[in-house]
């Protein structure tokens, strides 16, 4: 119950809890430090991440997912977009360099989701990531 | 029709998801809040989702009652044969296939369970399963004054329609006998006012100019002081206005200063959300409560200028010169003796300009020095006309504005000095006041707001759920009927809204020009 609500009120922007967490990045800012590509054609200055999921269980995805968070993930199969969509999750990132399918890729072009995928595993993903998001927000009052 | 229903296909992968997504879209349009949006849409992934890999066939139904929204799901197979252990976190029966995909994470029952307010499930090995669950919904705040205070003179209306395109919340319509304002959806910002070239939109006045013997106090905006072109200065209005019988003279400015001051400090030390907006415009306020309701926690919990004064000067005679419909309704609203009486300062322009001149050659104060321009520094936007505000709060929502700590916003360009009350061109009238403003603003109070602001429902279709939603399908039938060229020419702003009018029956007389056959006549 404690995690439904926090994230039932992680989807209304400024949340404190999120805050004490990060400030909020540009996504393009972020995945400069992670050498991910992108390959949708949303500009991803104008996507604001706040936080990171990353999991590869459909229900976990669906229950942590809300709007600001990046998802990464090791699934590449069209329900991650349809869950991303139905969570308002902007951004999702594969890993190990994986080649998704152009279906996958039509879809999240059409919802507007920008696709993003690491060439790094899980692991060194994620590293990454968590130190850029702490770093910035270390670095504002 | 209060229920939507969906088939699911068992074994469809690629499709799970597009239930709850219809549902979600759905939800959405009806107004359903954000937090029992989610719960719903999560509740309903999952049973679609346990349908698809466990099931052949199964139908997700949901029937919206006012206060909760009823979810049953029902499958034709196979049944669960131990409920208490299915309903375990990590217990799943899912194929390699639907692992592979993300499924069987065997945390489908208990989410649903986790979201929902009341949960049941039946089991039949024969027949299959059955699931009920509700997602309840929090009563809808309905913010008691709806009342606004732009008031339309249909006789002086030329049909132009600039009001139509100007109105940032589509609340305008001209029907055959003249304009007509959807109350429900108006802000009392000045933007139709402005439009309007023939006078035919206005702010509500209701009382006769003020007689000597009142002894009130009066209070003026700057824009005021400054609206007599070189001729008169801004002191020699005072002191005009001081002839006429008033008690004294106090201006908005003095208590808009101290809740700028108050509200910069709270932004910079206080506040844990940001970037903090401003509450110092009401007509903003209103517009954040009603389209951007998700900012309502950044809002500075202070009064406005005019609610201040309303607070400082509350049982004594006062007179207060309002600029805007906005501050009409907040002086307007819940009056009674002890409170201030709105005045539209039009009404004195004549007296005070004849006074002015008559005292001319003796009333003439020190030469002014120009004060330093009102700067509130590099972490604060100020930005002012609808336009701006709009993008801006849009950015805002987005989360875009970070880097700023607070967000000044002002519904007229150039803030009350671009009321359309006032005759001067906005820049000039600001730029004359910031040269005398340092030697006439007295020190004043600023407030706290000691209940907090709530979000406005802008539309409500009708107030049994189940008529609502016969009406949002038929408006969303009728929208797709229309040429959607939103070209106002029947009297509504869009196409979207001619239909919303149509189905409301408040589109008295309004056709689509663009429909020869006239169909929605006969509506």
């Amino acid at each position: 119950m404690a995690i439904a609500d926090r994230l039932g009120r992680s989807s209304v922007i400024g949340n404190q809890r999120d805050r004490e967490l990060v400030t909020p990045m540009r996504l393009s800012d972020l995945i400069r430090n992670v050498e991910a590509r992108i390959l949708t054609t949303r500009p991803s200055r104008d996507v604001e991440i706040q936080r990171v999921y990353a999991g590869d269980r459909i229900s976990d995805l669906l229950s942590q997912g809300a709007a600001k968070t990046l998802m990464i993930t090791n699934l590449s199969g069209i329900q991650i977009l349809h869950v991303a969509e139905l969570m308002d999750v902007p951004a999702i990132c594969l890993v190990n360099d994986i080649a998704p399918e152009p279906e996958l890729l039509g879809v999240a072009e059409e919802h507007g989701t920008v696709l993003l995928v690491s060439p790094f595993g899980m692991f060194e993903t994620c590293g990454r990531l968590y130190e850029c998001l702490h770093a910035a927000s270390e670095i504002r009052p | 029709m209060n229920t939507c229903s969906y088939t699911i296909l068992g074994g469809d992968f690629d499709r799970v998801g597009l239930a709850a997504g219809s549902l979600k879209h759905r939800l959405k349009k009806l107004g359903v809040p954000p937090d029992a949006l989610r719960r719903a849409v999560i509740a309903a992934y999952e049973a679609e989702a346990n349908i698809v890999v466990h099931a052949g066939k199964g139908m997700l139904r949901a029937v919206l009652e006012p206060s909760r929204i009823d979810v049953e799901v029902t499958d034709e197979g196979p049944g669960i044969p131990d409920i208490d252990l299915a309903m375990k976190e990590g217990f799943s029966t899912a194929s390699p296939a639907a692992r592979a995909l993300g499924f069987g994470a065997g945390m489908g029952l208990p989410n649903m369970k986790r979201n929902s307010g009341s949960f049941s499930i039946e089991s039949d090995l024969q027949r299959g399963t059955r699931i009920r669950f509700s997602i309840d919904l929090p009563r809808q705040e309905i913010v008691g004054t709806l009342r606004n205070s732009v008031r339309i003179a249909g006789e002086l209306c030329r049909g132009c329609m600039r009001c139509l395109n100007a109105c940032p919340t589509r609340a305008m319509r001209i029907r055959p006998e003249g304009p007509e304002i959807l109350t429900h959806l108006c802000i009392d910002c000045a933007a139709c006012i402005d439009a309007c070239d023939a006078g035919a939109v206005g702010i509500a006045d209701n009382i006769d100019v003020p007689t000597q013997s009142e002894h009130a106090l009066l209070v003026v905006p700057a824009s005021f002081l400054v609206d007599f072109g070189p001729v008169v200065e801004p002191h020699q209005v005072l002191d005009a206005l001081s002839t006429m019988g008033f008690r004294g003279i106090r201006m908005i400015e003095e208590w808009e200063a101290a809740t700028r001051q108050a509200v910069l400090a709270y932004a910079r030390e206080e506040a844990e959300i940001r970037p903090v907006l401003s509450p110092v415009c009401p007509a903003v306020v209103n517009l954040i409560q009603m389209r951007f309701p998700s900012l309502l926690p950044h809002v500075a919990p202070f009064l406005s200028a005019v609610e201040a004064v309303r607070e400082d000067l509350a049982g004594e005679r006062v007179f207060l010169g309002v600029s805007c419909p906005a501050q009409h309704t907040l002086v307007n609203t819940g009056r009674s003796s002890s409170t201030p009486v709105p005045l539209m300062l039009s009404r004195l322009r004549g007296a005070v300009f004849s006074a002015a001149i008559r005292h001319r050659d003796t009333a003439t104060g020190p030469p002014r020095q120009p004060g330093p321009e009102e700067r509130a520094g590099p972490d604060v936007l100020q930005a002012s006309g609808l336009r701006h505000v709009l993008n801006i709060l849009d950015k805002a929502e987005n989360g875009l504005l970070a880097d700023f700590v607070l967000l000044e916003l002002l519904a007229c360009e150039q803030g009350c000095f671009g009321s359309p009350a006032g005759g001067e061109e906005p820049f000039i009238a600001r730029h004359r006041w910031q040269r005398v403003r340092r030697d006439l603003v007295r020190p004043a109070k600023a407030f706290r707001r000691k209940t907090p602001l709530v979000a406005r429902a802008g539309m409500r279709l009708d107030d049994d759920m189940s008529r609502a939603v016969e009406k949002l399908l038929e408006i969303d039938r009728l929208t797709a009927d229309l040429p959607g060229k939103n070209c106002g020419m029947c009297g509504a702003p869009a196409c979207s809204d001619l239909a919303e009018d149509l189905v409301l029956g408040r589109a008295q007389g309004m056709v689509c020009p663009h429909r020869a056959d006239g169909q929605e006549k006969s509506r």
